[in-house]
């Protein structure tokens, strides 16, 4: 059992306090090409660690960056903030919403081909089925889980000997579109494959995002639905049936009060916090603060990630809640949920076959 | 005086000479840098769009426009470097393509947001790479005009109208839509190329003829993407396509007719540039379209001309 970190792996015992969903950068594919947004790396490379150290000297252990592989995702960055921040540091795989976070490019087929023979012609190529990109949820499986047990993608076509320790998945607030269900059904597959967790975004399809993990046969121990303390969805009565299910549920906005469709005032979470406490389901809460280290082109949190522990916690311990409870909610169940059960015959088998979909579908390729 | 922005500096019109005007060096969706299948070799892929490039310049070509937009496989720096050492000028673009191509942080930006976006880039210029774009480009879908593309194709017009610059349009599904929507932002629409005129699943006469007589040019750019070896609905045979531009002419509309070879000389994220799936370059084009032309009955000194006159009155910046 061990964590996949982005300075190696890590016995699930050493993660200390984990934040279960945060984002070091954020930004949307094509704010390079943007003249408004104005990057600084060298900046924003300073201001991260900074709040990677203020949230080191509350206590913090451990930091889950769930923004996926193309909300600003830099491998070699993070990796030397965690190097120096000494925070253990759990990158993600997987895409969120599809409109703002899985580009064009694995929408399928860049044009439609001609409906004749020529197209049951092309079908017959060996692999090409799996070559149309989104229009296939084994290609963004495989797409994850190699991100999982080889390494992540960073930036200048380079695959990073660095495992993600997550998948990150989601959709729209309003509904599930074609492509967000074969990311969905494609996490859930790759996360049961590697032995990971799922954590989700956009709550207001918690209950569809969690039948559609099920149904790709994830138990629901590896499931985290996250941002239930989203305003627009406060519903104690769906968080405490996921809880029944045995999937964990993320009151992971802590520090968003104002300015954001999502905010509410952190003592309402106490109030949920407290409420699934009392119920039993301690065991079953985790907690994060979705703060941003360093925004391109999208809004910033006003917090940092220490906010949990330096204002949140107290709360809570006002509250009521005893530090037993406090170190199930921060230490315990994270501890479960990142450490990676990896069934190594089962990975074999999968290992075999992406290697023969790799190599079929390297015949159609070009010769550079 | 008016100017063409090449990737290399500013030029004269005169010296545009023999131009595509609707090519790509690089093309893909953007997202392609995310997913290792389609990973390539940098070198390779420039020594053979060097080569590409070269052959045209052999051939008589002067001037590539490429018409990859924002995050579609544009990369300015790439393009310096092959004009430099082929000696060809090329062209890049600001702008988009269809709304499912445009990058995530754009789709939601106001119409205002993309105008100013387009203007940086033709008169300021690409990110901080110093190449101005030299013209913009837009598209819809095979459906409608979306109400993303909408807001495209009026950013499109309102910065087109501030910097003097000529567009060029994806797609003639809904090209005198597309019109309509420049017109209504005050765009002189002799500033406007509607492209793919000859898809072989979009191609009508009477539509081209009626965009040519608002002022437009219509852009025949098909030419060598045949069923042979191209399964995309949009390939079709190369005398169809030589038929339509027969017509065109004779409906009395050479001055608006714009001829090139839509290819990829990479292909970013899908398979149109493999040896698998068969592949043509704009030096095959003028190898082989006098050709197809002279068997409709257009001489080889009408192409070559309209090679050349024609881009010159559309892409020069006033």
């Amino acid at each position: 059992m061990k964590v996949e970190t982005l300075t190696g792996p890590v016995a699930p015992q050493d993660l200390g306090i984990v934040a279960m969903r945060e984002h070091l950068l954020l930004g949307r594919h094509g704010w390079h090409w943007a003249p408004e947004v104005r990057f600084d790396r060298a900046a924003a490379f300073e201001s991260v660690l900074a709040r990677l150290e203020a949230f080191k000297k509350r206590g913090g252990g451990t930091l889950v960056d769930a923004s996926g592989i193309t909300l600003g995702r830099n491998v070699p960055f993070y990796r030397r903030l965690s190097e120096l921040s000494g925070v253990h540091i759990v990158a993600s795989t997987g895409f969120g919403e599809q409109s703002s976070s899985i580009p064009g490019h694995f929408l399928g087929r860049a044009y439609r081909v001609s409906t004749d023979a020529r197209q049951h012609w092309v079908r017959e190529i060996p692999g090409h089925f799996y070559s149309s990109h989104g229009e296939s949820k084994e290609y963004l499986m495989f797409l994850f889980y190699n991100e999982l047990t080889e390494g992540m993608a960073a930036p200048c076509m380079i695959r990073t000997g660095i495992k993600a320790g997550i998948v990150q998945t989601g959709s729209a607030w309003d509904g599930v579109s074609r492509l967000e269900e074969f990311s969905i059904r494609a996490a859930a597959m790759a996360a049961r494959h590697a032995g990971v967790s799922v954590i989700t975004t956009s709550a207001g399809q918690a209950r569809r995002h969690f039948e559609l993990l099920s149904a790709e046969g994830l138990e629901a121990q590896r499931i985290v639905i996250g941002h239930c303390d989203d305003a627009r969805a406060v519903d104690l009565d769906r968080d405490r049936s996921f809880a029944e299910k045995g999937a964990y549920v993320a009151y992971d906005h802590i520090g968003w009060e104002k300015d954001a469709p999502h905010a509410m005032a952190d003592d309402e979470r106490v109030a949920l916090v407290k409420a699934m406490v009392q119920a039993g389901y301690a065991e079953r809460v985790v907690l994060s603060s979705s703060a941003v280290g360093a925004a391109m082109g999208l809004p910033a949190s006003s917090h940092g990630y220490e906010r949990l522990l330096a204002d949140f916690v107290p709360r809570l311990d006002r509250a009521g809640i005893g530090e037993a409870v406090l170190e199930t909610l921060l230490v315990d169940t994270p501890r479960r949920l990142l450490a990676a059960s990896q069934d190594e015959e089962a990975a074999e088998q999968l290992r075999a076959f992406a290697e023969g979909f790799r190599s079929a579908s390297r015949q159609q390729r070009w010769d550079v | 005086m008016a100017c063409v922005n090449t990737v290399l500096g500013p030029i004269h019109p005169d010296e545009l000479g023999v131009t595509a005007t609707h090519e790509h060096i690089l093309w893909g969706p953007p997202g392609w840098e995310y997913d290792p299948e389609w990973w390539f070799h940098p070198p390779k892929v420039f020594a053979k769009c060097l080569a590409d490039l070269v052959e045209y310049r052999e051939l008589g070509g002067t001037t590539v426009v490429c018409c990859s937009g924002i995050g579609l496989g544009r990369d300015v720096e790439l393009y310096r470097m092959l004009s430099r050492y082929s000696g060809v000028h090329i062209i890049a673009a600001s702008g988009f393509h269809e709304g499912r191509n445009i990058s995530p942080h754009f789709q939601d930006k106001s119409i205002d947001e993309m105008a100013a976006l387009f203007e940086h880039e033709v008169s300021a210029g690409i990110g901080d790479s110093g190449v101005k774009a030299g013209f913009i480009k837009v598209g819809h879908g095979h459906y409608d005009i979306s109400e993303l593309e909408e807001r495209e194709h009026r950013a499109a017009a309102r910065a087109a109208r501030r910097t003097g610059c000529a567009i060029i349009t994806h797609g003639a599904w809904f090209g005198l839509q597309e019109l309509e929507i420049f017109a209504s932002e005050g765009l002189d629409l002799s500033r406007v190329v509607v492209s793919h005129c000859s898809s072989a699943n979009v191609m009508d006469i009477e539509r081209d003829k009626a965009m040519a007589g608002m002022g437009a040019f219509c852009s025949y750019d098909t030419f060598t993407i045949e069923p042979t070896w191209n399964v995309g609905s949009y390939a079709g045979d190369d005398e169809r396509k030589a038929d339509l531009v027969k017509a065109f002419i004779d409906a009395g509309h050479i001055d608006r007719l714009i001829l090139s070879s839509d290819v990829n000389l990479f292909s970013l994220g899908w398979t149109r540039s493999s040896p698998y799936t068969g592949k043509t370059t704009m030096a095959d084009m003028l190898r082989y379209l006098p050709g197809v032309l002279r068997r409709v009955g257009i001489s080889e000194s009408t192409f070559w001309k309209v090679m050349t006159e024609n881009p010159k009155k559309v892409l020069p910046i006033e």
